[in-house]
């Protein structure tokens, strides 16, 4: 990368993430200015939106080709008090946290005090939220049965299409006229709201103009002023192209890049959505672009690379917007998962990998940054060469990109209802999850607790944590003559927690169609313009709703443990179990190693154990799919953690598998941390025991040791073993290339690390059968000599 | 159909042969090598051993067998769980050991049924058997892993226990018999990484490098000492150092200057 990359790159990895009060003061000022009773919801939101970007600080970093930033300054991170109001304490936990913390500066800390929580407090949606949630809502939630994603952040989860790069601001605003014109008055009940939410597009699609507009003239002031004539020109440049979008659509490579980020700053203001806002299928979108700058001499490859990697530069400089409390915890990162797709099928099913894809490979392995996040899409018809340049980046143990079966997803998608044509143009965003790209509403409403679940089951209907009974009463388990009967008192307590679950969400999702409306968002996702409705409302094409089910592998272990000694081999009794579980396997060591050891365990293709996957799988997905919302989404599940497995470990006690109280659980469809010895082939297999096709996605990781990537070879043989899991319906797998300290870690900890393979010398062979000395001898390998 | 007494079914191998594998390793075998990395391969009957299992810093003391008796039925099971990698990758199954050779009748079944179902097959053997059992199998092995160890017979048998005359016999054989060969050579400090080894070995290769299209160096590592503490076998390797004599590059170079396609590793 060039010195002005560089300097971009270090700028941003070194700006300290700190909070900034400055659109919680506009919001607030622009609440008091009028009498908002006078005026509509949507047109409330769309006058704040505007009122934001008319008066927010333009930032324009030195040297930097793409402008726009959500904050006055790099990683200065806004808040969201109509949505999620931080108390005083809550700005001194985000502030002196040891992980994931926002410096809180005195003045920030003033106006929060003086100005913000006394307007906010007693009105945010936050608290709006919690006072439509029943007692049984509450118990769930704060014994950690459950988690609500939409409790401190807005919905969002969803991708751009390809629209803005054939439409300017300028001709959604045309639309919306003739639609206007359109509505009936006389018969159809909903017309004034939808000329209120029309207007307030309208209100926004202006707004966002005016935002470029601005960093237009900021532009030419800076280049009346710049004394380096190229710097000169590329200012004018950069404001021509300010100027020009998004007002119209784009006319070139870098016009395209910088039309998307004003995108993503409106959409990242307007409110606080999950998974940020994400460009999806990049590639394909600039194709055209690059190739006719290519040719008419506008564009060189070297040009694009750093128009890209500016590009890239942006979304670091955006952190996850803070986090308090639960919400912390279940997704306790910096990352906005704002997940970048490379590769796939195009819309007419052929293979879409194209000369930008690789542009973009070699962006992501030089930039090397936590955000964005990135993805290949592998389909049958791509190319191995491109898989292989993936995994080539994959070895440098970053963990990008993660690898995903386009197939699958494509056969997801029209499971669900969706044309072939919106499915091909869609991918997987945020952690792994499915969707249509530009067209689809799909939105993830928390994660579930299915070892709680069970925990409670298995305390007949109580949570022995805190004592309380919030499930149904099953039966003490000792009086259960079969398995089977377990398994059918479990199948009452999921059905009663999800329920509880689908309750409180189809309450939240009406409280913010009511009182939060996007409209910013709703035009650029279709049909929100066409149907005049609000994407929070179910104004997009397709409206999808996610349970995420949490600790498969943890789950599948405890039934199996369960069955295997108590039922089947009758190693020991139910009451043997209990007491040792209730000692939390203290004076138990025996009895705990042959849960952990002498058990069959989910992850290495053993039917004993996988069967109770799958028996969960189907209870799990019939519990929740196909359930109707209100706003016209169906319930579906996915299997997914992002750090929810950790924190739904620190609520539950000692498990069946051995698992200590409070140890994290078994995360995405993985095994349990350890538990699979059989190596990728056999985790792949008991991985595919379910069926992915019914699921908007699941999350599987593997483990490599760097060392086994040594040539080309292993990785040929690593993109092979990864076909195969796709051919088995895989949906996605990420590999994890460890460090030293990791290796180290697992020689302190060996039954967390039975899985992990290591490159001895002529054979591969698993770490935890090495003796000390060569463990020794493999650190400092990796330490020092890479690959 | 027979059983077979085998020690590990390692799947996703990926050092033993093409693609993504399945290797069986056999239990029990003819040579006694100082410097065997897998010491509970050598006898032919199971071995019960004492050892710590971890939990935390904590450990439990627990019994472990070495060694299943499995019916060629049950192994092939095992091997086709991976069938979809195996064919996605071009791979397939390897018999190792111990030496597969020495449950012969085991062996030939199980490439017999490999081949049936198209999967590569690949034998990896020390070459010490009674020729007529690699007669047999030869219709139904892809490839052979064959290890040469030392060419000086005496060495050979002070350090392995055998002398080498089958070995290079069913080599020189195997080559007449237009098999696919792949050689093995275990470079083990002191014992075959002097010069005047490497001389002979390519006094004893020369005639045959366009029959043989790669070579293996295994380097070695002093990874088995654990394993040989918890069989309670001597040690034969201790106090040497995986440095010590000929570097691995400089052997490497020698059979690469008599014309050989050297790699090292498996």
């Amino acid at each position: 990368m060039n010195e002005r990359i560089e300097k971009l790159r270090t700028q941003s990895l070194k700006a300290t993430n700190k909070i900034s009060a400055e659109r919680a003061l506009l919001v607030t000022e622009f609440y008091k200015s009028c009498d908002i009773s006078e005026i509509s919801m949507p047109i409330q939101r769309a006058l704040s939106f505007k009122y934001i970007l008319e008066n927010k600080a333009i930032c324009i970093n030195d040297g930097e080709l793409i402008v726009g930033e959500r904050g006055p300054a790099p990683k200065a991170t806004p808040t969201y008090p109509e949505i999620c109001l931080h108390s005083l304490k809550d700005l001194d936990i985000l502030h002196s946290r040891e992980k994931v913390s926002f410096k809180v500066d005195a003045d920030t800390r003033k106006s929060y005090e003086e100005i913000i929580i006394p307007f906010w407090e007693g009105r945010t949606n936050r608290e709006r939220i919690f006072q439509n949630m029943d007692q049984l809502w509450l118990d769930s939630y704060d014994t950690g049965v459950f988690t609500e994603f939409q409790e401190q952040r807005a919905p969002g989860h969803t991708v751009l299409g390809k629209k803005i790069y054939h439409y300017g601001m300028l001709d959604i605003i045309d639309q919306i006229p003739q639609k206007l014109k359109t509505l009936d008055f006389f018969n159809d009940p909903r017309a004034l709201d939808q000329r209120e939410e029309l207007k307030a597009m309208e209100i926004t699609a202006l707004a966002i103009i005016t935002f470029a507009e601005r960093h237009a003239e900021a532009l030419e002031n800076l280049a009346k002023v710049e004394n380096n004539v190229v710097r000169k020109k590329e200012l004018l440049r950069m404001a021509e192209t300010c100027r020009n979008v998004p007002a119209n659509k784009p006319q070139n490579f870098h016009e395209a890049l910088q039309y998307y980020w004003f995108v993503h700053i409106g959409v990242i203001t307007e409110v606080n959505p999950w998974d940020s806002f994400n460009p999806g299928r990049l590639d394909q979108h600039l194709l055209p672009f690059y190739e006719s700058g290519l040719e008419d001499g506008s564009l060189t490859i070297g040009w694009a690379k750093e128009l890209l990697q500016s590009f890239w530069v942006k979304f670091n400089n955006h952190p996850s917007p803070p986090k308090v409390g639960v919400t912390a915890e279940e997704s306790n990162t910096y990352t906005d998962f704002c997940l970048i797709n490379m590769g796939g099928l195009s819309e007419d099913g052929k293979d879409a990998v194209n000369d930008v894809t690789y542009l973009m490979l070699d962006v992501i392995e030089e930039m090397r940054l936590l955000q964005p996040s990135s993805m290949v899409q592998v389909s049958k018809k791509n190319p191995d060469l491109f898989l292989e340049r993936a995994v080539k980046i994959i070895k440098t143990g970053f963990g990008q990109p993660s690898v995903f079966n386009t197939d699958a997803i494509i056969q997801e998608l029209m499971r669900q209802g969706k044309d072939i044509r919106d499915a091909r143009n869609g991918g997987a965003s945020g952690c792994v999850e499915s969707g249509a790209f530009g067209t689809e509403a799909y939105i993830l409403t928390g994660y579930f607790n299915l070892v709680k679940v069970l925990e409670i089951t298995l305390n007949n209907g109580t949570d022995p944590r805190t004592g309380k009974l919030i499930g149904v009463e099953t039966g003490d388990p000792s009086d259960f003559s079969s398995f089977d009967e377990l398994l059918k008192a479990f199948e009452i307590q999921l059905n009663h927690f999800v329920d509880i679950k689908i309750k409180g969400n189809n309450i939240i999702e009406r409280i913010f169609s009511k009182y939060m409306p996007v409209p910013f968002l709703s035009i650029l996702i279709d049909d929100c313009v066409a149907n005049g409705l609000d994407y929070n409302a179910g104004g997009a094409r397709y409206n999808t709703s996610y349970v995420q089910g949490v600790g498969l592998g943890s789950i599948t272990d405890m039934l199996t443990a369960i069955k295997y000694h108590i039922y089947d081999e009758k190693t020991f009794s139910w009451a043997e179990l209990k007491h040792a579980m209730d000692q939390n396997f203290e004076g138990f060591d025996q009895l705990r190693a042959q849960l952990v050891y002498d058990t069959p365990k989910y992850g290495n293709d053993e039917n004993y154990a996988d069967q109770h996957a799958a028996w969960v799988f189907e209870a799990f997905y019939k519990s929740v799919n196909g359930r109707p919302s209100p706003r016209g989404a169906t319930y579906r599940i996915n299997m997914l953690p992002t750090t929810c497995h950790v924190y739904f470990g620190k609520v539950t006690c000692a498990t069946p598998d051995g698992r200590l109280n409070g140890e994290p659980l078994s995360e995405g469809i993985s095994p349990f941390q350890g538990a699979d010895t059989r190596g990728p082939t056999a985790v792949m297999k008991s991985a595919s025991r379910f069926d992915h096709l019914r699921t908007g996605g699941t999350l599987l990781n593997q483990k490599f040791s760097p060392d086994f990537f040594k040539d080309d070879d292993s990785i040929r043989k690593v993109t092979k073993l990864i076909r195969g899991y796709f051919k088995l319906d895989g949906h996605h797998v990420q590999f994890n290339v460890i460090s030293s300290d990791t290796l180290k870690d697992a020689q302190r900890h060996p039954e967390k690390y039975q899985d992990l393979i290591v490159r001895v010398a002529g054979y591969s062979d698993y770490f935890n059968d090495l003796g000390i000395d060569l463990q020794n001898e493999i650190i400092r390998r990796t330490a020092h000599g890479g690959w | 159909m027979s059983s077979v007494l085998v020690f590990d079914i390692k799947r996703f191998a990926v050092h033993d042969g093409p693609g993504i594998r399945t290797t069986v390793f056999f239990k029990g075998c003819p040579l006694n090598c100082w410097w065997c990395h897998n010491p509970e391969s050598r006898k032919s009957f199971t071995e019960e051993v004492i050892y710590q299992r971890r939990l935390g810093k904590k450990e439990v003391e627990c019994k472990k067998v070495y060694g299943k008796f499995m019916s060629v039925d049950e192994v092939m099971t095992e091997v086709l769980k991976d069938q979809v990698f195996h064919e996605e990758s071009l791979g397939g199954v390897t018999f190792s050991g111990g030496e597969p050779l020495f449950q012969p009748t085991a062996l030939f079944e199980l490439l017999q049924r490999s081949k049936e179902k198209e999967l590569h097959t690949a034998v990896d053997t020390c070459g010490h058997a009674d020729w007529k059992h690699l007669e047999k199998i030869l219709p139904f092995t892809d490839l052979f892993l064959y290890d040469l160890k030392l060419i000086d017979s005496e060495n050979h048998e002070k350090f392995t226990g055998v002398s080498t005359d089958l070995i290079t016999e069913n080599l020189k054989k195997l080559i007449d018999h237009k098999a696919n060969i792949e050689l093995r050579i275990p470079v083990i400090p002191t014992i075959n990484n002097s010069r005047e080894e490497v001389v002979r070995f390519i006094q004893f290769l020369e005639k045959k490098v366009k029959y043989i299209p790669k070579v293996h160096l295994l380097p070695y590592h002093k990874i088995a000492n654990g394993k040989y503490k918890k069989l309670g076998i001597q040690n034969m390797m201790s106090g040497m150092e995986e440095k010590d004599g000929l570097d691995i590059n400089e052997f490497k170079y020698e059979l690469e200057t008599a014309g050989f396609n050297v790699g090292i590793g498996g």
